[in-house]
């Protein structure tokens, strides 16, 4: 009952199965990060103090056209290698690239300054995005929004790791020596991707001939993809301004090639430590509660401060707190929220699309980024402050784009629910021409009674002047149901023809009375004399008489017939009628339904009748008082409360439900919820008696899933029940959908809602946590867990628990001492 | 029509027990227990004493049964084709059709019978639409599973 690993579960949010995979990724994060910080150390003090930081925007234009060739190569390297080998071939090529690197150095060649600068983008990019990749394919989008962060920390602790090496190495081995440290670490990367658990390579997809082409133009078709690239692109530019200024002030404050890397290296390991502690107190709760959105709004809103404050005080401090601000968010919640935004993607595309977004804007952004620079310092000379004033500029329009990106996630997911799920098939009716008329009135002279009956019937939806002619004949039809039929007909059309004397003083009396009822109708001018005869009318012996009547007493508004109409729902033969009579009352009858609905003395079956007929008024007001009753009535009446309380709804966007009254439900349903399955889990370890407790525990999972639904209800009641509904059949028939239903839900749900639904269904649906127990509910003995179902609404838990209870008090038998659980 | 096998209804099962002995029921293998105890309450008990028969091949089906304790035998043209145990029904097929029975029942000990009535399982129906829906599951996976074969 309990879950095997609680502790790493409660406090890590990470389950056993995911835990090797977990520990494995961090671990390979870590290390690649370590690796890079270190030799971005290396690179930036070798260039900054041998070339210049002026020449820096002229490297980034030349980083952007390497990423061009390597993203070509890259993309069709994946589907052609696999993602696995292809990881393996990136690190062995790195190992020997910094060995080339570290004996290219001792030549004094500015070529190997230009070529590790761009070298190490480059492997930036690729180790990043190759381990991204990865994990979005050991992880399915619930499993990555609880352990990405967890992940994240492998990575914060690479930075740490790679600042502390690179200052301790600089200084007493120099800076060179950190490459043959970095090969160390990617040949370490290699003996851990060997262990992970599962090694499969996500499916190939063809290649086509003009993939580059075809993948532009899938991102240009989308408007999610296309406001992505928009929002990578502006940070990139917006990197490149930070890092532009941060080596530009650094140099001018620091002679020493070695101390230049010390420094590097110190502010790289306060970066990580930063990260780490915010990626530890902070990202989860903050992707849980508040969702994609804020975590990748967090990052260039506090970009905008730290540039303004670099614009108005510029010094070495300014620009490392710039520098500490972006490492310690972009390697923290912003990575990982902006990985989270790829997980809307089809599987089957999302390799190429994130590799394509990556390299394509990564090459496009530099570029861009680098072009200003040159243009800001080389053509207008700008200082630093000028640069961070236009930096910031840029921000805020990062900070806009994130907001529609965040919409556009959440729509991506409501998307992805929506094309699976089924709707109903509509069907047209055709309209009927002069052919089809005249087969019709034909038939109305056929001996067979029922196919008069069925030309009626199809007849009556067109207006009798196509069919007055055989009106004569049907008076005279010696079947009593066509007459009642033709008066019906005739009378829904409120056709004059009904008050003629061959109906109304028709030689058999229920004709007669059917037409006399009908045609009440189209005189009524409320006079007593009207009114008596309705009333026996409305009283008559025969349904079909009444049914017209009730027809006429809802037409003329004749509210002397409400007691009648309300107890005619509990009719099957008159409901329709009773109820359609009802609702031409509109507002009037709507306290008198509500009335009764809570009166006890009224009858079940009429009380049963009364939700959906409030539900069909379709006004606000019957809405509120449909919700006031929720929870007041007894079980079956209030689960029609609930269905009524849908179906409006569902009908009409207008009908506004009490947010308060629906929380309130929706907790005490929760608390419901949450009791049965204690109880059912006491059942399980203590039965007291095989078949019974049997057939308890049956009901009980029954109960539970009917609690569950009425909570999906309750939630659609005030949110969108379109996309509600679609989550809940998706997580009931497409377990494969499961965590995308879910995580829209997460996205669509506000904070306090989302913490009392959201775990709920993520159990409610997994087999294995099924079977646990959510919240702290003690049952000690089968008196204790009876109780609640003694003491409940529920009539046939009751019946149960009270047959238990009884065979109890006979004595099982022998069932030893039971156990007692304490549930957490 | 088919006549009662007995003058006096007996009434020895409880709630729960008829239950129990529905669920186990194929066609109503799709309803929860509370649909059971629903259908449990129109449920009449019957005994019927070794060799007696229940219904004969070609009599009007008006009612299925579920056999509660004891053993029945299906025939058909004094061939047998079945034997119904505990928790097991025959007839079933009467709910949903009036055709003269294809089989003849005859208990094989003294058995202890639950009847369901047709007439009274569509009055239940037309009060408790829920039921209809996950009978109606079962009969078409049946069919489907008929037609398989």
């Amino acid at each position: 009952m309990r879950s095997p690993d609680p502790f790493v579960e409660k406090v890590f949010d990470v389950r056993r199965p995911e835990l090797r995979r977990v520990l494995i990724m961090s671990t390979y994060l870590l290390l690649i990060i370590a690796a890079y910080s270190t030799v971005k150390a290396v690179r930036d003090s070798l260039f900054v103090t041998k070339i210049g930081p002026e020449q820096l925007p002229y490297v980034y234009l030349l980083i952007a056209g390497a990423m061009g060739v390597v993203s070509l190569a890259y993309t069709r390297a994946v589907n052609r290698i696999g993602l696995h080998r292809l990881i393996r071939t990136t690190s062995l090529i790195a190992i020997s690239n910094l060995l080339l690197f570290w004996l290219g150095f001792r030549s004094n060649s500015v070529i190997w300054f230009y070529a590790l600068y761009v070298w190490a983008s480059i492997f930036g990019a690729i180790t990043a995005s190759q381990f991204w990749l990865l994990a979005t394919h050991l992880f399915d989008a619930r499993e990555a929004r609880r352990v990405y962060s967890w992940i994240g920390v492998g990575g914060i602790l690479g930075g740490v790791l790679g600042g502390a090496l690179t200052n301790v190495v600089a200084h007493s081995l120099g800076t060179e020596a950190l490459l043959i440290v970095c090969a160390g670490m990617m040949a370490s990367t290699l003996v851990l991707l060997e262990r992970l658990p599962d090694r499969k390579d996500p499916p190939p997809h063809p290649q086509e001939e003009n993939a580059e082409g075809a993948l532009f133009r899938q991102v240009r078709g989308s408007r999610y993809l296309t406001m992505m690239v928009l929002l990578l692109g502006v940070a990139l530019i917006v990197e490149a301004f930070i890092d532009y200024q941060y080596k530009f002030v650094a140099k001018g404050s620091i002679a020493s090639k070695d101390h230049l890397t010390a420094f590097f290296g110190s502010v790289t390991f306060y970066v990580g430590i930063a990260s780490l502690l915010f990626q530890v107190l902070m990202t989860n709760r903050i992707l849980k509660r508040f969702g994609v959105g804020w975590a990748i709004l967090l990052l260039p809103s506090a970009l905008l401060a730290s540039l303004l404050t670099l614009a108005a005080w510029p010094s070495l401090w300014t620009a490392a707190a710039l520098q500490l601000v972006d490492g310690a968010f972009s390697y923290s919640i912003h990575r990982s929220g902006m990985e989270l935004l790829y997980l809307p993607i089809p599987p089957q595309t999302r390799n190429a699309i994130k590799g394509f977004i990556d390299m394509f804007v990564d090459r496009s952004g530099r570029a861009a980024g680098a072009l200003l620079l040159l243009l800001l310092t080389v053509g207008l000379a700008l200082s630093t402050s000028s640069l961070s004033l236009i930096a910031a500029g840029f921000v805020v329009a990062w900070i806009a784009m994130a907001v529609v990106v965040q919409k556009e996630y959440v729509l991506s997911f409501k998307h992805a629910v929506e094309k699976r799920t089924i709707e109903p098939e509509a069907f047209q009716l055709r309209k009927s021409d002069g052919a089809t008329l005249k087969t019709l009135r034909g038939l109305l002279s056929s001996e067979d009674e029922r196919q008069v009956l069925y030309a009626l019937d199809l007849l009556s939806a067109a207006n009798p002047r196509s069919w007055r002619g055989s009106i004569n004949l049907l008076i005279q039809h010696p079947s009593r149901a066509v007459r009642a039929r033709t008066i019906a007909a005739l009378a829904s059309w409120n056709d004059p023809a009904i008050t003629r004397k061959e109906f109304t003083h028709h030689p058999d009396l229920e004709t007669a009375r059917i037409a006399a009822a009908s045609a009440l109708r189209l005189n009524w001018k409320d006079l007593p004399k009207e009114r008596q005869l309705l009333n026996s009318l409305l009283y008559d012996s025969s349904p079909v008489v009444v049914r017209e009547a009730i027809a006429t007493a809802g037409i003329v508004g004749y509210r002397a017939s409400w007691p009648l109409l309300i107890d005619k729902l509990a009719d099957k033969s008159l409901r329709r009628e009773a109820r359609q009579a009802i609702l031409k009352f509109d507002h009037a009858l709507i306290p008198e339904l509500v009335y009764r609905l809570s009166d006890n003395r009224e009858p079940l079956a009429v009380r049963k009748r009364i939700p959906k007929t409030l539900a069909l008024t379709g006004k606000q007001e019957a809405a509120d008082a449909l919700l006031q009753n929720l929870h007041r009535l007894d079980h079956h009446l209030d689960y029609l409360v609930l269905k009524a309380l849908s179906k409006m709804r569902a009908a009409s966007a207008e009908i506004r439900m009490d947010q308060d009254l629906v929380n309130a439900a929706i907790q005490q349903e929760s608390d419901q919820y949450d009791r049965l399955r204690a109880i059912r889990a006491w059942l399980e370890v203590n039965p007291v008696d095989e078949k019974l407790s049997g057939l308890l525990m049956r009901a009980l999972d029954e109960q539970a899933r009917h609690r569950l639904e009425r909570i999906v209800r309750l939630v659609a009641l005030i949110h969108f029940p379109h996309d509600i509904y679609s989550v809940y059949c998706t997580c009931e028939s497409r377990p494969a959908l499961r965590p995308a239903a879910i995580e829209f839900l997460d996205n669509v749900l506000e904070a306090g809602l989302k913490e009392a639904v959201v775990p709920l269904l993520e159990e409610a649906f997994d087999p294995a946590m099924a079977r646990q127990v959510r919240h702290p509910v003690q049952v000690l003995s089968l008196e204790s867990a009876l109780a609640p179902l003694l003491a409940g609404d529920d009539p046939w838990l009751k019946v149960i628990a009270t047959e238990l209870q009884k065979r109890d008090g006979e004595g099982f038998g022998e069932r030893g001492n039971c156990r007692v659980i304490n549930y957490r | 029509m088919e006549k009662d096998l007995v003058n006096e209804e007996i009434v020895a099962l409880s709630t729960i027990d008829k239950v129990l002995c529905l669920q186990t029921v194929d066609v109503f293998k799709h309803a929860t227990t509370e649909m059971l105890s629903y259908i449990g309450s129109i449920a009449h008990e019957l005994d019927a004493s070794k060799g007696q028969v229940i219904f004969s091949e070609g009599d009007m089906a008006d009612a299925m049964y579920v056999v509660v304790t004891g053993r029945v035998r299906l025939e058909k043209a004094g061939q047998e084709i079945l034997t119904v145990t505990s928790g097991q029904s025959c007839g079933t097929w009467a709910l949903f059709d009036d055709q003269p029975r294809v089989m003849t029942a005859t208990a094989i000990e003294n058995v202890h019978l639950m009847k369901i009535r047709s007439d009274e399982f569509y009055d239940l129906l037309s009060d408790h639409g829920e039921i209809t829906r996950v009978v109606f599951r079962a009969v078409i996976e049946r069919v489907n599973h008929l037609l398989g074969d």
